[in-house]
């Protein structure tokens, strides 16, 4: 696929009525008529991964071995060899238990490969956060704790990069405050989240009457809008009555850009279903997208697991030309088939999400995040091997442009009962975050775990030496990210992170 | 407070002028031939509109065209349109998608999830009132033998009574019946007009505000 085919905001608008010059209208839609500006900055695109709940790091990059803690016995640390170093200085754990505490439901994951296979991509930065409540932790890991104006990190990409196409910024995962609105009211409004809440059906709704019954005469369709529009409304009281409302304005607004959705084509080509039973599409004159069969095959639980289906719009959304960047991430709902063997467990890959995600850590740590690690991991590894393999324009693959951030609220508490193999955790602000992407320098942990309290600690921003006294803090964090995705800074006061960029 | 929508209606000044024309000495009818009659009216201060969202726009669908709300519309056939694009429509689902309070403002996908609603509705309300030995609920003078423009007309009225709960002004009944001659030229214009003049009202502002 190349850089032509993707679909612009310019192409999206041509069919409206664009005032000339006009700004951006007021408001919060993700999509409106939108003065246009040939910046020519190709577009770079970024992935937040909620690890809800709290993806604590040494128990996954940052495992510590049993053998070189004092404190052994008392500490989250494992046996020596469940943790292994398969590339650089990132670490796996290895673990298996029989069940997640009262879920009978058996967990084995190894980290190894992911980092085998991705680590070079993958940054690690250890971090001191400010909050241990979910909602404001979750909300100041993409705002770097209100670090500038109150934007979070997927407007400002939105911003400097969503101009031109027609939905910047998805939101995919609902309830969760990875996706909270940023509180800088003054950026155009393209800039904020467009709530997704159901990626397999949503695309239906970027169509007025296509899949419907009588939506097969569009020539009909278009001559009833200009009635409505052009006639109707001229005649109506209502309409003159309340000609300045803002509400109105902003639905005009809408519908002037209906059918260049309409045109562009969007319901086929994000549709991420099949032809079958339960989406009947040729039945209804629809269609999958034609990169669809791709995606199911990277993520094959689309209809049952909501963060696959959120992954695959993110995917097409991207490589459509749509957005630049989608948050998903897990929920705090348990999603389960419900389905048991014979034992009584429940049937092997029948829980697609814990109760409360990470925070399932309460009741069980290690089970809880040995299987939300490898929910993360694995949802990383597949959208890395799509974007790998689309080509973005000159050679350059999607993947070449992309940042998936892995972002959590905090970390866990990092003592255990004497011994424990397993034990609840509570919240801690100890911990970091996990990057991943060709854009960053990879395969390496900026800073470090000391093996003794399971503390992490942070580095010099500039040379990425490890310093032991030193915390790196939720802003500092967010300055890099925007550093390494090209995001101009100038004017935030936003550090500069040389450490984790490449040149 | 609702909005104070009350029409000021210059009748009064016509009239005025109508009767100084016939009553003043001197005048004579070639002389005093009126201005035509204008009619404005007052525009919102408040403008506190809101969307329907799904709820109110199914039940008035619901009601207007005598049709269950849910068998309004079914995406793929088999899903609830207002259910599919619940969020979008400005709903909650909090047990799921723990989203307890409406999005906010509208998203680039509610207009044409209402229309699709309102699509679906109107469609079904027609082949409906079409069948063989139905009681036509909206469309039963275009459903008898030889639709013409008077009927049109008559079934134009009734789309604004029956959706927008008032009677339909002149002009926009003439808009209407315009509608029905330009597609005089379909297969089935009688079909054709029931279905989409009804899609056009059922998707005005005033269908979709309050």
């Amino acid at each position: 696929m190349s850089i032509s085919n993707r679909f612009s905001r310019r192409a999206f608008t041509s069919g409206a009525s664009i005032l000339a010059g006009a700004s951006v209208l007021g408001g919060g839609l993700g999509m409106q008529r939108v003065a246009l500006a040939q910046d020519g900055k190709p577009p770079k695109f970024l992935i937040v991964l909620g690890a809800t709940g709290g993806a604590s790091l040494i128990d996954g990059p940052l495992g510590i071995r049993m053998s070189e803690s004092k404190n052994a016995s008392t500490l989250n640390c494992y046996d020596d060899a469940n943790v292994t170093t398969p590339l650089g200085d990132l670490r796996a754990v290895k673990q298996t238990s029989e069940s997640l505490g009262p879920i009978p439901y058996p967990v084995t994951a190894d980290q190894a490969d992911f980092i085998r296979k991705y680590g070079s991509d993958m940054l690690v930065v250890p971090a001191t956060t400010t909050s241990v409540n979910h909602g404001v932790a979750q909300r100041r890991s993409v705002t770097g704790n209100e670090a500038w104006l109150g934007r979070t990190l997927q407007e400002l990409v939105a911003l400097e990069y969503g101009k031109s196409v027609a939905l910047p910024n998805a939101h995919l995962v609902t309830g969760s405050e990875f996706t909270s609105r940023g509180t800088d009211k003054s950026l155009p409004s393209y800039a904020y989240g467009e709530t997704i809440a159901d990626p397999i059906l949503w695309p239906l709704s970027l169509h007025g009457s296509k899949g419907l019954p009588g939506g097969d005469r569009p020539d009909l369709i278009a001559k009833a809008r200009l009635l409505r529009d052009q006639k109707l409304r001229q005649s109506s009281q209502f309409s003159r009555i309340f000609d300045g409302a803002p509400a109105l304005k902003q639905w005009r607004d809408l519908r002037a850009n209906q059918e260049a959705f309409e045109k562009a084509d969007l319901i086929t080509k994000l549709m991420i279903a099949s032809d079958s039973a339960k989406y009947p599409l040729a039945k209804n004159g629809l269609a999958s997208s034609p990169l669809s069969a791709k995606v199911r095959e990277k993520f094959p639980n689309f209809e049952s697991d909501p963060i696959e289906s959120q992954a695959a719009l993110a995917y097409l959304m991207f490589t459509q030309g749509v957005a630049v960047t989608a948050t998903l991430g897990a929920t705090f709902n348990f999603v389960y088939t419900g389905k048991t063997q014979k034992d009584g467990s429940l049937e092997a890959g029948g829980v697609k999400n814990l109760p409360i995600a990470f925070d399932y850590s309460h009741t069980v740590h290690r089970a809880a995040q040995a299987f939300m690690w490898a929910r993360m991991y694995q949802t990383a590894a597949s959208l890395i091997d799509l974007l790998k393999t689309t080509e973005f324009a000159g050679g350059q693959s999607y993947w070449d442009r992309t940042m998936i951030y892995i972002a959590t609220d905090f970390g866990r508490t990092k003592v255990r009962p004497e011994n424990a193999p397993d034990f609840s955790s509570g919240h801690d602000l100890n911990n970091g975050f996990v990057l991943l992407s060709p854009m960053l320098k990879g395969g390496k942990v900026l800073g470090g775990v000391n093996p003794d309290t399971g503390m992490t600690y942070g580095f010099d921003l500039t040379s990425g030496v490890p310093v032991k006294e030193r915390q790196t803090s939720e802003k500092e964090v967010f300055g890099g990210i925007l550093n390494a995705m090209g995001v101009s800074t100038t004017g935030s006061g936003l550090p500069d992170v040389p450490a984790m960029r490449k040149a | 407070v609702r909005p104070n929508i009350m029409q000021i209606t210059l009748f009064t000044q016509f009239a005025a002028l109508v009767l100084a024309s016939s009553v003043l000495p001197g005048c004579s009818k070639k002389e005093a031939a009126p201005a035509p009659p204008s009619v404005s009216t007052a525009t919102s201060k408040n403008n506190r509109l809101k969307f329907k969202g799904g709820e109110r726009l199914v039940a008035d669908l619901a009601t207007g065209l005598s049709l269950e709300p849910s068998e309004l519309c079914k995406e793929l056939g088999l899903y609830d349109c207002k259910t599919a694009a619940n969020i979008s429509l400005g709903g909650v689902e909090p047990y799921l998608q723990t989203i307890y309070t409406p999005v906010g403002e509208r998203t680039a996908s509610t207009a044409n999830a209402a229309e699709r609603i309102a699509l679906s509705a109107c469609h079904l309300r027609m082949e409906r009132d079409f069948a063989p030995a139905a009681e036509a609920a909206l469309f039963a003078e275009l459903a008898a033998p030889a639709p013409d423009l008077a009927k049109a007309l008559a079934v134009s009225k009734r789309l604004y009574q029956k959706l927008l709960n008032r009677d339909a002004s002149p002009e926009e009944v003439s808009h209407l019946t315009a509608f029905w001659k330009e597609l005089s030229a379909e297969k089935e214009p009688a079909k054709a007009f029931a279905t989409y003049a009804c899609f056009a009202v059922a998707t005005t502002e005033e269908a979709l505000f309050f």
